[in-house]
């Protein structure tokens, strides 16, 4: 029972100050403008719940999952309460209630156990994307594609390879032994598949001999890095790194070199899983820097007090047209810059902000910051 | 309200503005503070219905429809105070204004800037100091706490309003105010109260029971050439006492005193401190330069004279990022409770006394927590405390009175007004209390604006509470207070 479990953040509950930090900087909070839509507001349902004067329902389950996890309100506690554990805890208790998740959450859990990705396609495809890159199954490097790259944006799981294979290391991928991360699934709140996931993931990225493992997707690169230890139950065997990251490494060696200029005015969004849940803010802009003519003109809100493109936390498939929303605050944004791209690399960030850039009818293109450097490096002849 | 008024209002401002809901209005039940659910009996807290009016239009309708039905209302910012003074005692309507913000103007050359009421303070100033600007004063809240908000709320009496950042150098939250725009309790809208017979100040301090700000025009001034902070550590609380009593004389941007027993209980939360006995910060800021070096010198032999250290920079830095912050610490109760009340700069120190004195009368650690205001310094003397243990946080209620009446004994009053200081309406509003009920018998004829509060304490029953039943009641609750536990 909800009402029970809710034991265990006791004085988590009480200690909230009711300040609201949180709500004034929630992007939730900020679309939908009702008390129980913002972090404070759900830190007192908790409180009421606890103390018997009401019970969860459907409405309280809605405000539980109206949320993208960005943890802008974790950054501004009054408090310092781990925020993004309680929101994700209580989606776990909901779940483990036949409360949650909602029912576009739970056919994605169901995708992961039959098809080990999210978009109920084949797992043998898993390697569709390459086309004629030949691919090895061993290296110094493991490139996690992720599901998304895989199946749905094929183009950045190329230009991923196109860059690392470029710079002359052996670089191996799972191909159809590589399984969902699981984020989606440990941030709607349903756990229970996810210690078989990540035994297997770090298994077969083990047995590739990878010292370092690259994502793209910034989802992916959270929760192996983050939020695999704890459940594997050790220390990875390996470095994680997402593929900015990398690449701002060997940029600054000298390794990575650019051969033509793009003349463009860029602006950059943080996304919320390297940024305000990994502390990366530096090697996207490093690389974006790096780029002979591309100029960078930074929104107003960026780093630590960057928006979210509204995407994350299962908002993008629970509540589409409020994670549209959310991304239009930030396109609106990039577009006040004069940029006329607007940077990402995240494939949700890049979901959410090019259907927000297309419904504002806005004169911005949305590029990941692979696609940059692969048209930079001239790999896209 | 009954089902027909309830279907009413849905149609006059739309479905998407208003909410009935049960959980949502449980949370317009209440602020800051948690009140025992005892103290139901004596107020309705809960709403019958919450809006959210997003224009003036939707603002006047609704005021004419709650005029015409005399329905209560409450303007609501954040309700980021611990008073009661944003939500309803009789039941009513429940106004949040936070989807009113937005900056409607900046006149660099009036050095002004006219914005709505539901804008937090924080946006305004990150937008003023993108083009080189700033605010006069704003409060220690500002994340969160909305322009309108503090703007009404009791502060210190009817014409000032708030203590804040900044307060100690260019003064109270009414002298940062130019003009507003109010919507009366009779739906009237009144785009300048400075074109009209009213005053912007009849409003300031008002806790909202004439009429709700819509908009305000605050005055603006340009980022100082300089601004420094600076951090020290005193052995001897008195003789910090002292030293700020000095430094008020050089009209600091802003002062903040913590005690030992402060830093304790920071220590307790998990938190980084500084190795310190007593923490005083103070944050100088000007344009002129010479007087600038001659406010440092000036400090520093006040600090030499009472025995200060002063700490490095990054520590004074640190100090001044975390002046948001006031409640970091709470973690360590995980409930704060105690008092916040003003006394004349002269008797800080001996209200400090006084303070501690209770705390060994009464067996418990009171820590300090002071910041500088124009002539007063404002204290909010805290203790550890836990909501969950009922009984002793009802009877641990009681210190709250004690501690505002020893403010009053030295020439001082109580922090903010509201619901639960009314009580002490008199000794804050002082002589403007006659007319704060002159305007409201004159402003709002069916008294449904933020009634029951603010002049004088009402109960649900719309029966005044007298001061001698409270002060007998917190009396009794106080007898249970022996020895800690």
């Amino acid at each position: 029972m909800l009402q029970e479990r809710l034991r265990e953040i006791e004085h988590d509950i009480y200690t909230c100050a009711q300040c609201a930090f949180c709500t004034a900087t929630c992007p939730v909070a900020e679309q939908k403008g009702w008390e129980t839509y913002g972090p404070r507001g759900r830190m007192y349902l908790l409180k009421l719940i606890l103390e018997k004067d009401i019970q969860a329902n459907d409405q309280i389950k809605d405000r539980f999952y109206a949320c993208t996890t960005c943890s802008r309100c974790e950054k501004v506690c009054q408090t310092d309460l781990k925020l993004i554990e309680i929101w994700e805890d209580v989606r776990s208790w909901l779940v483990e209630d036949n409360m949650g998740p909602l029912e576009v959450h739970k056919g994605i859990a169901e995708s992961v156990a039959q098809n080990h990705n999210t978009y109920r396609e084949s797992a043998a495809k898993r390697d569709a994307w390459a086309g004629d890159i030949k691919l090895n199954r061993k290296g110094k490097i493991a490139f996690y594609v992720g599901c998304t790259s895989s199946y749905k944006m094929q183009q950045l799981a190329q230009d991923s390879m196109k860059v690392l294979q470029s710079l002359d290391e052996d670089v191996a991928v799972l191909g159809e032994d590589e399984w969902c991360c699981g984020s989606v699934l440990l941030r709607t709140g349903q756990r229970r598949q996810i210690k078989e996931i990540v035994d297997h993931n770090v298994q077969t990225l083990k047995n590739t001999g990878a010292e370092i493992v690259v994502t793209s997707c910034t989802g992916c690169f959270k929760t192996i890095r983050d939020d695999y230890p704890p459940i594997y139950g050790n220390k990875l065997p390996f470095k994680v790194m997402h593929i900015t990251q990398y690449l701002a490494q060997q940029i600054e060696s000298g390794k990575l070199k650019f051969a033509k200029s793009i003349n463009e005015k860029v602006t950059y969004h943080d996304p919320c899983h390297l940024g305000l849940h990994a502390g990366e803010y530096e090697a996207p802009r490093a690389i974006l820097r790096a780029i002979p003519g591309l100029k960078l003109i930074e929104m107003d809100n960026i780093r630590e007090e960057s928006h979210c493109c509204g995407a994350g936390g299962g908002l993008k498939a629970g509540m589409p047209d409020l994670a549209l929303a959310i991304g239009q605050v930030r396109v609106n944004e990039a577009e006040e810059t004069g940029a006329s791209i607007l940077a990402s690399c995240c494939p949700f960030c890049k979901t959410n902000l090019s259907q927000a850039i297309e419904a504002g009818h806005k004169n911005l293109v949305q590029k990941d910051i692979t696609a940059l450097v692969v048209e930079a490096m001239g790999l896209n002849a | 309200m009954n089902k027909a008024l309830e279907q009413q209002l849905v149609e006059l401002l739309g479905p998407d503005s208003v909410s009935m809901t049960d959980i949502e209005r449980r949370l317009y039940a209440h602020d800051m503070a948690p009140v025992p659910k005892i103290l139901g009996l004596v107020w309705k807290f809960m709403p019958d219905a919450v809006v959210r009016p997003s224009s003036v239009k939707q603002l006047q309708q609704l005021m004419k429809f709650a005029h015409e039905n005399s329905i209560p209302v409450v303007p609501r910012g954040r309700s980021t105070t611990m008073m009661g003074g944003a939500y309803p005692i009789y039941g009513g309507i429940s106004i949040d204004m936070t989807a009113r913000r937005g900056i409607i103007e900046l006149d660099e050359s009036a050095g002004t800037i006219k914005v709505k009421a539901g804008t937090y303070w924080e946006a305004v100033l990150k937008f003023l100091e993108k083009r080189g600007l700033t605010l006069y004063c704003y409060p220690t809240s500002a994340p969160s706490s909305t322009i309108g908000g503090w703007i009404g709320n009791g502060g210190v009496g009817l014409g000032k309003g708030g203590l804040g950042i900044g307060s100690s150098k260019y003064g109270y939250a009414a002298d940062t105010v130019v003009d507003l725009g109010v919507v009366l309790p009779t739906g009237e809208y009144l785009e300048s109260i400075e074109a009209t017979e009213l005053k912007a100040e009849d409003f300031i301090g008002s806790d909202g029971v004439l009429g709700i700000m819509d908009t305000i025009t605050l005055k603006i001034h340009k980022l100082p050439a300089r601004q420094e902070p600076f951090c020290y550590d005193f052995k001897d609380f008195d003789k910090l006492c002292s030293a700020v009593a000095e430094i008020a004389l050089l009209k600091p941007f802003f002062l903040l005193i913590e005690d030992k027993v402060m830093l304790d209980f920071k220590k307790l939360a998990k938190l980084h401190v500084p190795m310190a006995q007593n923490l005083l910060t103070v944050i100088l800021a000007g344009d002129d330069e010479a007087q600038f070096k001659l406010d440092i010198q000036t400090m520093g032999k006040i600090i030499s004279a009472y025995g200060g250290q002063e700490l490095s920079k990054e520590i004074a830095k640190e100090e001044w990022q975390g002046r948001y912050y006031a409640m970091r610490h709470k973690s360590a109760g995980p409930n704060l409770l105690g008092g916040e009340f003003c006394v004349p700069t002269s008797n800080f120190k001996e209200s400090i006394r006084r303070v501690k004195k209770l705390g060994v009368a009464k067996n418990i650690q009171i820590a300090i927590h002071g910041t500088l205001g124009v002539n007063e310094v404002l204290v909010m003397p805290q203790v550890l405390s836990d909501e969950r243990k009922k009984f002793r946080y009802l009877t641990m209620m009681s210190l709250v009175k004690e501690l505002n009446d020893l403010s009053i004994k030295l020439g001082g009053i109580p922090y903010g007004v509201g619901l639960f200081n009314a009580f002490y309406a008199k000794e804050i509003h002082g002589a403007k209390l006659a007319e704060l009920i002159r305007l409201k018998k004159s402003l709002d004829p069916r008294n449904i604006m933020n009634p029951g509060k603010a002049t004088h304490c009402s109960t649900r029953f719309r029966i005044t509470l007298p001061k001698f039943a409270y002060g007998m009641g917190m009396r009794g609750l106080g007898l249970f207070v022996k020895h800690g536990g």
